[in-house]
């Protein structure tokens, strides 16, 4: 019975496959083809991802314009907001330091040794306003898709989640994208 | 009659001339007629009549030539103070002007043709020219011939030597090449250099390392050669002998490679520091002008001040070409005419007291600029009367500011101290010139101000000289370096009296406080970890570090953990985000890199003073007020308008709300997630992000959406209030109500009132 229908089949198979595509077939198929890929890369923004005490933040890669080492910060007399760390000097130019950990309410992450635990300085920058901030660790450059992206939670009243776009994960880590606006916003807000 | 060409090519370039000085020609007159008596005025319209006369000569219209002439007499009369314009006068010279314009304007064939059409009327304007020069009717006899004209027209003084008629108008030409450039490049080319700096002077260090290492190889090569004479002791260790000799080779091929780096290295070093250092200097010196560039209006300033306080007087400087920075330069100026004016007008005699004195007539006030031990100096002298020091003493006792025997006591320099003194005047006539009651201590206190020091002194019977002291350049501070809580200060060395380092047992106390003797006087001591609000607590030395500030009849001492030294800081202005800082008025980098803050002496005086008189009275406030703004509900003002922003916020203010404002969409948006807000106010046309999109964001926003949102707006049509309430909003105001009752009432009836 296999032996009768094989060739018939493959004779009917040959004329399915082998038809003629309806016309506009291959123009749209080709459409559809190029059309994902891109706006696949459209979407997927780069950002940098970074510790602050134990939570794993994003920014945009955009806000960003170096990460140093740490530098001495020196205080200003009066001013007792927290998110205000002082001046400090990178090549020669003074910077506005704030504290992340201040602005987004999490706490320093002691885990390392008490004090030490802050290695580098992210440099910031936003329409032309810089900020200078010490973080716990840089893990780097990162490309996320738009529908990667989780929604904050909205339950959650802490402060960090006002300021999150939304959540990412990278390996086993769950990471919030900052919304830079609002953050620069913000710091805008503290240092005044 | 060289050929058609060459006249023509000439007729051209008269052409041009002509075209040119009477478009200057036109703009100077109106000048001239808006300050007809001024004589600065007449010269660039003299200029021009004479810059046409020269060119129709060459190209040989008489005519013009002529008219030109005429006009350029009358007005080097008018110059001399011969005769005196009216505006009649220069109705003749504007019709003039006319003819000029109208030549400039035709073809050279034209121009050939010009003088025998136009004879008759030129010859009128010549006529009208003649008859100004012999004093003829238009005008109304101005001449007074009584007193000296009321303003000289030139001065008596050595001229300025200018050409009589330049080829080109001098203010086309730059003078010196400047270029224009953006405080802020500057500042960053200042930070730039100065860090190239700090970073060239790791590099002696490093060398030093070198050079350590170098000797690490000589003592290597010592060792080895002392490992050879051993071994040759044992002549069969061949192959030991042999490693050794390797060894040494290669310490050998080491000290080589490390010596050539040393000494390019220290080469390195040397080209790195001398560049960065003239960098540096190239850049503070670009922000320098000569101090003759201050100096130019008070030359005027003194002849005219002595004429009218009926005295003889002229001014001499010295060391124009002295640079000073140009912030110093201005500020400078009230200053100096404050000294000009005091020197003019109790210094300088009349010139009967002169003559009787044995002095020339005429009085010298000298202004000597220069530079001398990293400071700008700068002393004003007259040759005037000079300064009674017995008459001074008398009247520091007469006003009670000391006694009769400590008079006796001071030296001439502390009793010259005196007439700095607010109130303090040594004239015993007030003027119009000087001698309010208002004279050193002005002088003094912006003197100050510009971070320098000012002292008298005086030579009876010949004068008195003003020493100013101030900094070359407010880039550049000396400053004295003193560690509180933890951090470097910088405290501008010309408002620190002086430094002390005191014991335990030198401590008194006093109602509570405690306070030092130093030569005399009773300091009060505060810490300035307590008025800069900084750590708690005190260093753990058994010393006292104190920086003494203040004047001679109020010091404070301000004690801090320990003194660095004195260094020389590039002033960098705080970042502006920050507002102002109280006691703080700048920043600075260390010579590592580090950062510093300078001190506002004057600043910080006062907050110890109000700390020593009342307590801390503004902190206590501060606290009060944070904690009752909690309690009260806090709106959320958005709108573009600054007008309708703060007359909402002192409307609800009025009522006890808390206001908080934002200017557009955006920002009200951002500020809405930022503050816990008890209601928004939105207008509805702003940038960026127009209200009704900002009042959708809000309602499509889990947490914010609970919050009542108020649009006021110009908008009354029935449909935009649709749009408002559609978008979410929970009420619709329109602007032209909201300035009664109805925003309030609207606003208790949203959230009620504001303490609830």
């Amino acid at each position: 019975m296999s032996d009768d229908t094989k060739p018939r089949s493959v004779a009917g198979a040959r004329r399915l496959f082998d038809r003629p595509p309806p016309e506009g077939y291959l123009e749209q198929w080709a459409e559809l083809l190029a059309q994902p890929l891109e706006k696949k890369l459209d979407a997927t923004t780069p950002v940098v991802v970074f510790r602050v005490g134990v939570e794993w933040l994003a920014l945009p890669c955009g806000a960003f314009r170096e990460i140093t080492s740490t530098q001495p910060i020196h205080r200003i007399p009066h001013r007792e907001d927290p998110v205000l760390l002082g001046i400090m000097s990178i090549r020669g130019e003074l910077h506005l330091a704030v504290s992340l950990h201040a602005l987004l309410e999490i706490e320093k992450d002691t885990s390392d040794g008490p004090g030490e635990a802050c290695s580098r300085m992210v440099v910031i920058e936003k329409d032309a306003e810089t900020y200078v901030a010490p973080v716990e660790e840089v893990h780097g450059l990162h490309r996320i898709a738009e529908g990667e992206l989780a929604p904050a939670p909205v339950t959650v009243e802490k402060t960090a989640a006002t300021h999150t776009r939304g959540l990412f994960m990278i390996e086993d880590k769950s990471v919030a994208l900052l919304d830079d606006e609002l953050v620069f916003c913000n710091l805008r807000r503290h240092v005044e | 009659m060289n050929g058609d060409l060459g006249d023509l090519s000439m007729m051209e370039l008269f052409k041009a001339e002509i075209e040119q000085q009477s478009a200057q020609l036109n703009s100077a007159l109106l000048e001239l007629e808006s300050d007809l008596k001024n004589p600065q005025r007449i010269e660039p319209v003299m200029r021009a009549a004479h810059s046409v006369k020269g060119a129709a000569r060459i190209v040989g219209l008489n005519l013009l030539t002529g008219l030109a002439h005429i006009m350029e007499d009358v007005l080097v009369a008018a110059q001399n103070g011969e005769l005196a314009l009216s505006e009649d006068h220069l109705d003749v010279v504007f019709r003039t002007a006319d003819i000029f314009s109208q030549l400039a304007a035709m073809t050279p064939e034209e121009i050939a043709a010009w003088p025998e059409r136009n004879e008759p009327v030129v010859g009128q304007l010549v006529a009208q020219f003649e008859g100004i020069l012999k004093g003829a009717p238009p005008e109304p006899p101005a001449v007074e011939p009584s007193e000296p004209p009321p303003v000289p027209p030139v001065a008596e003084l050595p001229a300025p030597k200018e050409p009589p008629a330049p080829p080109t108008a001098p203010s086309s030409a730059p003078r010196d090449g400047v270029v224009r450039i953006s405080a802020d490049h500057l500042n960053r080319l200042m930070s730039l250099s100065a860090e190239a700096l700090v970073q060239s002077g790791r590099l002696a260090p490093m060398g030093k390392a070198v050079t350590e290492h170098r000797r690490a190889h000589l003592r290597m090569a010592d060792l080895v050669d002392r490992l050879q004479d051993e071994v040759a002791k044992f002549p069969l260790a061949v192959r030991l002998a042999e490693l050794i000799r390797e060894a040494s080779d290669h310490n050998d091929a080491g000290l080589r490679s490390v010596t050539g780096h040393q000494e390019e290295l220290d080469s390195f070093t040397r080209h790195s520091t001398l560049l960065s250092e003239r960098l540096y200097r190239e850049v503070i010196a670009s922000r320098m002008r000569p101090f003759g560039d201050a100096a130019d209006g008070f030359r005027r300033m003194v002849r005219d001040i002595a004429r009218s306080l009926g005295k003889k007087a002229r001014l001499e400087v010295e060391g124009r070409s002295t640079p000073v920075d140009r912030d110093v330069l201005e500020d400078l100026k009230a200053p100096l005419n404050h000294l000009l004016r005091n020197a003019l007008d109790h210094g300088v005699e009349s010139p009967e007291e002169r003559v009787a004195a044995g002095k020339p007539e005429q009085g010298t006030i000298r202004i000597e600029v220069r530079h001398h031990g990293g400071m700008l100096v700068i002393e004003v002298t007259d040759d005037g009367r000079g300064i009674d020091l017995g008459r001074l003493r008398e009247r520091v006792v007469e006003r009670g500011l000391a006694t009769d025997e400590m008079v006796g006591d001071l030296s001439d320099v502390e009793l010259l101290e005196f007439p700095f003194l607010p109130g303090f005047s040594t004239a015993s006539q007030v003027t119009d010139v000087s001698g309010r009651g208002v004279g050193l201590d002005v002088v003094q206190t912006m003197v100050r101000d510009a971070g320098g020091s000012v002292r008298l002194s005086t030579r009876p019977g010949h004068g008195v000289t003003a020493h100013l002291h101030l900094p070359v350049t407010r880039s550049v501070l000396r400053a004295l370096v003193a560690m509180i809580d933890g951090e470097p200060y910088a405290f501008p060395l010309a408002a620190v009296r002086c430094c002390l380092v005191v014991g335990p047992d030198d401590l008194h106390t006093a109602e509570g406080r405690q306070y030092v003797i130093d030569d005399g006087d009773n300091i009060g001591l505060v810490s300035a970890r307590e008025v800069l609000e900084l750590g708690p607590g005190s260093p753990d030395t058994t010393e006292v570090h104190v920086i003494v500030l203040g004047t001679k009849d109020q010091l404070y001492g301000l004690e801090v953990d320990g003194f660095l030294g004195q260094d020389e800081f590039v002033i960098r202005p705080l970042d502006p985000r920050l507002g102002k800082v109280a006691n703080i008025s700048a920043a600075a980098l260390m010579a590592d890199g580090s950062p510093v803050l300078i001190v506002d002496v004057d600043d910080l005086i006062h907050t110890t003073d109000a700390m020593l008189s009342g307590g801390r009275v503004g902190r206590a406030r501060r606290h009060s007020g944070a904690s009752a703004a909690t309690r009260r509900k806090t709106v959320l003002v958005v709108d573009d308008s600054i007008t309708v922003r703060e007359t909402e916020r002192s409307l609800l203010e009025n009522r006890g709300y808390a206001v908080d404002t934002a200017v557009d969409g955006v920002d009200g948006w951002n500020a809405a997630r930022l503050g816990a807000y008890d209601l928004v106010i939105s207008d509805v046309d702003m940038p960026r992000m127009t209200g009704i999109e900002f009042v959708k964001k809000l309602k499509q926003d889990p947490r914010l959406r609970q919050v009542p949102v108020m649009i006021v707006s110009y908008k009354d049509r029935e449909e935009d209030r649709m749009a408002g309430l559609d978008a979410g909003a929970d009420y619709y105001l329109t602007k032209s109500s909201f300035q009664d009752e109805l925003l309030l009432n609207a606003v208790v009836d949203l959230i009620g009132e504001a303490g609830a």
